[in-house]
């Protein structure tokens, strides 16, 4: 028996090893928009272990090599989800307290979740998933693939931002008519815009207060907020009417943090201060059902040209879904926006290298470079014309047909 | 006077009875049983006409064609044994008992003290085989309290505990998480979690005495209680393989029915698992999935969940997973020896060994046959249950 199973993981290194150092896949590409701008012509892509070791001309092909022509295609980077809006995970929102920075939900992922299918076969092959807006501090982000058997596999770093959300939301729930429903846990502070102000200059003022202790002394809630202080992690405030927007500037001077900007329906407003704060803006979704109750009133008045304002002043800026708009429909906000004006070359930088970058996260994913994931998509056409399709996803290396 | 008269030799008589039925109850101490295919679970696998030498409730001797003492010998020729049936997760005799909904953290909680011994549905377990029962809180509390190993009984007198702290119930299920309190999601239960063991453990550094010594939550930081985890889907075990991680703990997943995709992190954590039994409206990959698992070498185990399910259906169990390839031992062995090594009672329940507890079950036919049915139940080598020949 113990000799049988020795053969047979001999065998299996083997087996491993001659795949490994034998058979890298090759790509030729015939057009390679790199996702910083630049474009690469009739070049080699080698894929080795769901890593890109070599993009360039002049690489010689073994005979045994496994080789994907796409000489006539056009490959761009894997588009990533700065902030998605999936419905991967059961609850997203823990309702017991209002600040709860230590939530994350990597390991409530359902990995098989029809939204991940969705999102691969449209070519998002990474997104942001944080908690819900429920709370004030709703906890922190994790990255992930959006294929995968378990969520470990599918993770690209974990802990990435903490939330932080301004506006009416967090207080949705909170209050019944009165005469009306139980006085239970949801009865509480905040109720509307005026609370969330509080609650979160209560618990960052508490923090400021303890700014002598040592860091053996906190907990661990306490222990997120000051590296959010001390500019470490940043915080992103999910904030869309001018109103909030203005509040976290204010709040930015009162504490020093840094922050990132997601919904923004009004960022056109604040362009100025956007650019002189080096703020990152994730922004939309445009097009959305519209008119969803009193509380997303606000979401109305998404204004599709934002995007090419944006770019304009050079403002770092990416693309999010939410619950009225599918994941899916994430390069479609790119492609409106390029109607409006939005140059190509800025379009695909918002879907790739910016969006990595804004995650922290452009190490490993961002655009087709040595050493980073090999996350491709194939198109058959330039990306952002919409008679061209997407023919083929690589996702860590490994090809998947969007269209089967 | 003339009744008075009567009544004493009347008395005498009855008295007379009576002895002779006790006497007849106390000759059961020391006898054999003969003739039988015996399935032991154990190392001798599989004996055809053995005989078995029972004294003092336990198993003496198991052999075949040797000198025998001259006792009293049960006959039962052409029928099978099989060992008692553990059942390492079960409500019996105390459903609506085993629920103390009032806060999120009952880890004072023990469950011996529930268990009815005259329910009905002791005697309903004891007929379908299951002699030995691992009394469970319910999964809508975080924490749901400790449970307790016992002999199942119908004499109320003698009710024997195995091991009265064996397991402290933890539950990532969905029914924890409610709407109307906290945790309101899976990640916030493991937090709320987190959080109320740190609480004790800066107790125990500091020696703080305002802790009831009783608290579960307690002991397994000292070590002295495994966590015995609800969790059923992808997310929940997954959650739930964390924690254990975090924690530095081993522990025992119940439920189970997507662990075949966390097979892995199951081996790295040194995690079993106790899966809900395969019922008639499961999915029919369910018994694959168990069978995969099993096959992959996770010590896993079926529990009956009674009396949210039948106790039928441990041996339905058994059953599928021998349709799905296992051998008809290795399927036995899921419901025998397999949970009592999970629960840590191996050496004194599980399966026909020299030493071990006299509980085993005469069948008509082969254990996994559901036609064939139950003649007789013994639990600590008497009879109590004798059903039709």
């Amino acid at each position: 028996m113990f000799r049988k199973s020795l053969f047979f993981s001999l065998f299996l290194c083997l087996f491993g090893i001659f795949c490994h150092a034998q058979n890298p896949v090759v790509i030729k590409a015939g057009t390679v928009l790199i996702g910083n701008g630049n474009v690469l012509r009739n070049v080699f892509i080698v894929v080795e272990d769901g890593k890109i070791v070599f993009v360039g001309k002049g690489y010689v092909v073994k005979p045994d090599a496994h080789v994907l022509d796409f000489a006539d295609k056009v490959i761009t980077p894997g588009f990533i989800a700065a902030n998605a809006h999936m419905d991967v995970v059961k609850q997203t929102n823990e309702e017991g307290k209002e600040v709860t920075p230590q939530m994350n939900l990597l390991y409530s992922v359902d990995p098989r979740a029809k939204d991940f299918d969705k999102a691969w076969r449209s070519g998002v092959t990474s997104v942001y998933l944080a908690p819900g807006n429920l709370n004030v501090f709703p906890g922190t982000g994790t990255v992930l693939k959006t294929k995968g058997r378990t969520p470990q596999d599918m993770l690209v770093r974990n802990h990435v931002h903490l939330k932080m959300v301004l506006g009416r939301e967090p207080g949705q729930g909170n209050s019944y008519p009165s005469g009306f429903g139980p006085l239970d846990l949801r009865n509480r502070r905040p109720q509307n815009r005026m609370g969330v102000v509080f609650i979160i200059r209560y618990t960052l003022t508490d923090l400021q207060n303890k700014s002598g202790l040592p860091d053996a002394q906190l907990t661990p809630d306490e222990l997120l907020f000051r590296q959010v202080l001390q500019g470490k992690t940043p915080l992103r405030i999910s904030a869309r009417s001018y109103m909030d927007i203005k509040t976290a500037f204010r709040l930015m001077e009162e504490f020093g943090y840094r922050w990132i900007l997601v919904g923004g329906v009004d960022a056109y407003r604040h362009l100025d201060e956007l650019k002189a704060n080096d703020i990152p803006v994730i922004y939309g979704p445009v097009y959305q059902k519209k008119g969803r109750g009193d509380f997303n009133r606000e979401n109305d008045r998404y204004m599709a040209r934002t995007p090419v304002l944006l770019a304009e002043r050079g403002i770092r800026f990416s693309f999010q879904n939410n619950a009225e708009s599918p994941i899916s429909a994430l390069k479609d906000e790119a492609i409106h926006a390029v109607e409006l004006g939005l140059a190509k070359e800025k379009a695909l930088k918002a879907l790739t290298l910016d969006a990595a970058q804004i995650l922290g996260v452009a190490d490993r994913l961002g655009s087709v470079a040595k050493g980073k994931d090999a996350d491709l998509l194939v198109f058959d056409g330039d990306p952002f014309e919409p008679s061209s399709s997407l023919l083929s996803v690589v996702i860590d290396g490994k090809l998947f047909d969007p269209n089967k | 006077m003339r009744r008075h008269k009567l009544s004493v030799p009347l008395m005498s008589i009855l008295l007379i009875i009576v002895g002779i039925c006790l006497f007849a109850g106390g000759t059961e101490e020391a006898y054999l049983i003969k003739g039988a295919k015996v399935y032991t679970s154990g190392i001798q696998g599989v004996l055809t006409d053995a005989t078995l030498f029972i004294e003092n409730g336990r198993f003496k001797k198991i052999a075949q064609g040797e000198e025998w003492p001259s006792v009293p010998v049960k006959n039962y020729s052409g029928k099978t044994i099989i060992p008692g049936m553990v059942d390492a997760h079960s409500y019996v005799s105390g459903y609506y008992h085993l629920l103390e909904n009032t806060e999120v953290f009952t880890s004072d909680l023990i469950t011996a003290v529930v268990f009815d011994a005259l329910d009905p549905e002791v005697k309903l377990a004891l007929e379908s085989g299951i002699t030995t029962v691992n009394l469970v809180p319910r999964n809508e509390n975080l924490v749901g309290g400790i449970s307790s190993i016992l002999k199942l009984t119908r004499d109320f007198n003698n009710i024997s505990v195995l091991k009265k702290r064996s397991f402290l119930k933890i539950s990532f299920n969905g029914e924890v998480i409610r709407p109307d309190r906290a945790p309101t999601s899976l990640m916030g239960a493991e937090n709320l979690l987190n959080q109320e063991m740190e609480t004790i453990k800066s107790g125990l550094e500091q020696n703080r005495e305002d802790i009831f010594p009783q608290n579960g939550l307690r002991s397994m930081l000292e070590g002295n209680l495994p966590p015995m985890i609800a969790a059923s889907s992808l997310a929940e075990i997954n959650t739930a393989l964390q924690w254990l991680k975090k924690w530095l703990m081993d522990g025992v997943i119940v439920g189970g029915e997507e662990a075949h995709l966390l097979i892995p992190y199951l081996k790295q954590n040194n995690v079993s698992v106790l899966m809900s039994p395969i019922l008639p409206f499961y999915p029919e990959k369910w018994a694959k999935n168990a069978a995969h698992l099993i096959k992959q070498g996770i010590p896993a185990a079926f529990v009956s969940y009674m009396p949210e399910a039948d106790p039928l259906s441990l041996r339905l169990s058994a059953l599928m997973l021998y349709h799905q390839g296992l051998t008809q031992q290795e399927a036995l062995k899921t419901i025998t020896l397999i949970p009592a090594q999970i629960l840590g009672v191996a050496d004194s329940v599980g399966s026909i060994e020299e030493g071990k507890h006299a509980d085993f079950v005469v069948l008509e036919g082969e254990p996994l046959d559901l036609g064939s049915r139950i003649i007789a139940v013994y639990v600590n080598g008497r009879a109590v249950f004798q059903g039709k020949k």
